[in-house]
């Protein structure tokens, strides 16, 4: 470890303020965020009882019962 | 005497290592990968491991034992007596060198223990976040009342309501205020479910932040708001103007704070009179 680097990194950090982000970095941020979660793949496990399909929780996502939650979307799966 | 030690999770690349110096050194500097390299590093970070004596403990659960229950009421009580907000800043900068000091005391950040600076950095991006966070929201606790805007708010000074599901409710909607660097954190980690969020953004030629608004397309929709649509790519140029983007398979109004209070008082105000 480089302590004095790090003290010296921690210090400046502290005293900085606030961090000055633009929209533009606000957006390209956002965009590169979006093309990570398309490239990730959310594994989501499930269980039948009494015939009921029933998600385990994730800390990935949220999961209740038979619903998975996305944004303001419920999506709710059943068996045919 | 049981050494303390430290184990880093495996995921934890030099790359990202190497980021999360960079961020402390050169925020300014990071480019939107190193950015979302950087909130990734952070997120990592939590699952590193501490061994203290016989006792083994995430990272999450060192800071929350060891920086959020003895600093964080306090913090909270202090932010909350101060009249002008600008002295707030003294204050978090203070209590973050207090914490450094206190890891460096207690053993916790020292060139013998092996990755050391790492949980220093974890307890530091997370103590900055939450003093950020918290003096940013009672700013806008305080602007929502001198607008005469009707909200209800969880009580800051309660540990437990601070962990609610949402900071407030406007307009039966809810919104959660978070700084930019956690709104980002939380764009890349959790999802987006509230109504809305507020936030801030630096504005370049204006040379000072413009806190922004950002909901669901319901959410503008109900406050009878305009938009033109952008992509991510091309949305920085609409700015300051209200501006519709997609994100996370839903779409997003972010307009300035001021029109959102705007519209959020007339709509209240007919609200009264019907």
């Amino acid at each position: 470890m480089n302590k004095p680097r790090f003290d010296k990194a921690f210090a400046s950090f502290i005293r900085r303020g606030e961090e000055k982000i633009t929209p533009k970095t606000f957006f390209q941020v956002l965009a590169e965020i979006e093309q990570e979660r398309v490239e990730r793949t959310i594994e989501l496990r499930v269980k039948i009882i009494k015939g009921k399909l029933r998600f385990e929780a994730s800390p990935e996502i949220y999961v209740h019962d038979d619903a998975i939650v996305l944004g303001n979307q419920r999506i709710v799966v059943t068996m045919s | 005497m049981p050494q303390n030690s430290i184990s880093l999770p495996f995921e934890l690349t030099t790359p990202h290592q190497r980021v999360i110096l960079k961020y402390f050194e050169k925020i300014e500097r990071l480019s939107p990968q190193e950015w979302k390299m950087a909130l990734q590093a952070f997120d990592m970070l939590g699952k590193g491991m501490i061994k203290i004596e016989r006792r083994q403990m995430s990272f999450q659960q060192f800071y929350d034992r060891y920086v959020d229950r003895p600093y964080a009421d306090d913090f909270i009580a202090r932010l909350m007596e101060l009249e002008d907000l600008e002295k707030a800043e003294t204050l978090q900068q203070k209590t973050a060198f207090e914490v450094l000091a206190m890891l460096e005391r207690e053993g916790f950040y020292n060139e013998n223990l092996v990755s050391s600076e790492y949980l220093a950095a974890y307890c530091l991006y997370w103590w900055t976040s939450f003093a950020k966070g918290y003096r940013f929201e009672l700013s806008i606790f305080r602007d929502l009342k001198a607008s005469g805007i009707a909200f209800v708010a969880h009580d800051l000074r309660k540990r437990s309501e601070r962990r609610s599901p949402y900071d407030l409710l406007v307009l039966r909607q809810v919104g959660d205020i978070k700084n930019t660097t956690y709104f980002l954190y939380s764009a890349r980690a959790l999802p987006l479910n509230r109504d809305f969020y507020i936030t801030r953004l630096y504005h370049s030629q204006r040379r000072r932040y413009l806190t922004v608004v950002l909901m669901t397309k319901r959410a503008w929709r109900e406050l009878n708001g305009e938009v033109a649509t952008a992509s991510l790519e091309i949305a920085a140029s609409f700015f300051p103007q209200p501006v519709q983007i997609a994100f996370e398979g839903q779409n997003f109004v972010i307009a300035p704070f001021d029109l959102w209070k705007e519209k959020v008082k007339k709509r209240q105000q007919e609200e009264i009179k019907s």
